[in-house]
């Protein structure tokens, strides 16, 4: 069921005072938002989420607000996504650039052990300390780097040459959940307009990460892509032809429009666009966070949802698509 | 003669906006040498793939100063395959572009952002040998000649005809490539 469109945006802000909720009013390109309430993502809760996520990461940031600290205690989780790795991986480096050293204090070994495999400790900045000690963890799994089918590890993007080479991996990858050449080739396609993106607009060099997992007859991907850049607002308002944005919410609506760009040069300005269409025919999902917003978007929902988050900078973006 | 380019050169894989600036600037300057009436090919045999970026940076800028730059010359993609035909597609009406697609049978259509309309003119006058005047087609397919005059000057402003004047008479002959 689709909501009926209107033109103009309608902020609400729930009652609760910590809840930073966001609701999106329908917007006729490319998906309808509903006026709902989604669930409040901010509740404050002791610990850190035993699993961390696109959706529980921000639980991480509002509870121990580890940026400014400097302490991530993860001691209560047990499982990090491939958006959560990511954009970990990018929150910690965002720490060292305003203290001198970060602490990452995980549960115990079989973590550690998978956070080795997965490439997120390589990826990690040398200024962050582990604990426990996870020195030898460091080389156990250099030699498995880039060898699974299944998984393309936590990996720093830099430059175009090395972008090429995660497509590559990526088909070759996709090929194990969605059997269809064309899916895996769609797949590289969105993967190569968010990395082409995050080199040139997301400040040169982010983070990526590809997992797909199989439950019982059932698979699914998710996909991870960030960087510390300007973020989207920043990159928008750099074009003349672009209001005011009021907010990076705000932001995040523009930008997945068709030919809304930051550059003022023709044909350009149809990524994340795509990314939405593309995610929607395949029956996925996505996640876009930039700054102090995030919105979501579901093939089995004609809805978008919004919600204020704690500032990361930069942008962090995750699809996830089921097997098929 | 008509030119062909074929974008395989560039690779199998087409990744970002980057790869197409030099290959849409070999296309241009075969546009630029290509006499008006004649039309520049490019063939998509042998390439897997390109991104959306790839497709707007060297199709979309391509069409887009097509009626203006290179007025009075086709551009025709042929061999569009099942990988490289849905991102074109979906590039092109994003972009609200259109472009001559030639199939395997020799058959000239429209591919991209294209009304019911635009696709029954342009095909009504492939159908007649990719040459006819507006009066010869409002005939054929019931408009009034007002109508059928402004369907053909939009088809001739989005690059996907031509229009010539027919020597000594005061009236104008539409084509597509095939003429």
């Amino acid at each position: 069921m689709r909501v009926p469109c209107v033109r103009l945006w309608h902020i609400v802000r729930a009652c609760h005072p910590t809840n930073g909720v966001v609701l999106l009013a329908a917007e006729p390109v490319p998906f309808a938002y509903g006026s709902r309430f989604a669930q409040n993502q901010m509740s404050a809760s002791p610990s850190a989420p035993e699993k961390i996520d696109s959706v529980t990461f921000d639980r991480l940031l509002a509870q121990q607000d580890p940026v400014e600290t400097g302490l991530f205690d993860l001691r209560a989780t047990g499982f990090i996504a491939p958006s959560g790795l990511v954009n970990l991986g990018l929150a910690i480096e965002a720490s060292t650039k305003v203290n001198t050293e970060v602490q990452l204090l995980l549960r115990d070994d079989s973590l550690c052990t998978y956070l080795a495999r997965s490439g997120f400790l390589i990826a990690l900045p040398p200024a962050c300390r582990i604990e426990p000690e996870v020195a030898d963890l460091y080389h156990a799994y250099d030699h498995r780097i880039g060898r699974s089918p299944m998984l393309i590890e936590v990996t720093r993007l830099y430059d175009r040459d090395a972008l090429d080479v995660l497509l590559d991996r990526t088909i070759d990858t996709v090929a194990h959940v969605r059997h269809r050449r064309n899916d895996a080739l769609d797949v590289a396609a969105l993967l190569s307009e968010l990395g082409g993106n995050l080199l040139e607009h997301g400040g040169g060099s982010g983070l990526l990460a590809l997992q797909v997992y199989r439950e019982g007859s059932d698979s699914f991907l998710e996909l991870a892509i960030g960087d510390l850049g300007p973020g989207i607002r920043a990159s928008l308002q750099r074009n003349p032809q672009i209001g005011r944005l009021a907010g990076d919410l705000q932001a995040i609506q523009h930008a997945v429009r068709p030919m809304i760009s930051g550059s003022t040069e023709p044909a350009r300005g149809s990524g994340l666009y795509q990314l939405l269409r593309l995610t929607r025919e395949h029956g996925g999902s996505v996640q876009i966070r930039s700054g102090a917003a995030k919105a979501r978007w579901r093939a089995d929902r004609p809805h978008g949802f919004g919600f204020d988050t704690p500032f990361l900078a930069g942008t962090q973006i995750s699809f996830t698509l089921p097997g098929g | 003669m008509p030119s062909t380019y074929r974008l395989s050169k560039v690779g199998r894989k087409l990744w970002t906006r980057d790869r197409a600036r030099t290959p849409r600037e070999e296309v241009e300057r075969l546009l630029e040498s290509t006499e008006p009436g004649g039309t520049v090919t490019i063939d998509l045999r042998g390439v897997d793939v390109f991104d959306f970026s790839f497709a707007a940076e060297f199709f979309g800028r391509l069409l887009q100063r097509l009626p203006t730059e290179h007025a009075g010359r086709f551009l025709v993609v042929e061999h569009i395959g099942p990988w490289t035909g849905p991102n074109l597609q979906a590039t092109l009406e994003g972009l609200e572009l259109a472009a001559i697609v030639r199939d395997e049978d020799d058959r000239y259509r429209l591919f991209g952002k294209v009304t019911e309309t635009d696709r029954a003119t342009f095909e009504a006058l492939a159908a007649r040998g990719g040459r006819s005047t507006a009066a010869e087609l409002a005939s054929g397919l019931h408009v009034n000649l007002t109508a059928m005059n402004e369907r053909l000057q939009k088809l001739v402003g989005r690059g996907v005809l031509r229009r010539e004047e027919a020597p000594g008479r005061a009236r104008f002959t539409y084509h597509t490539p095939q003429s």
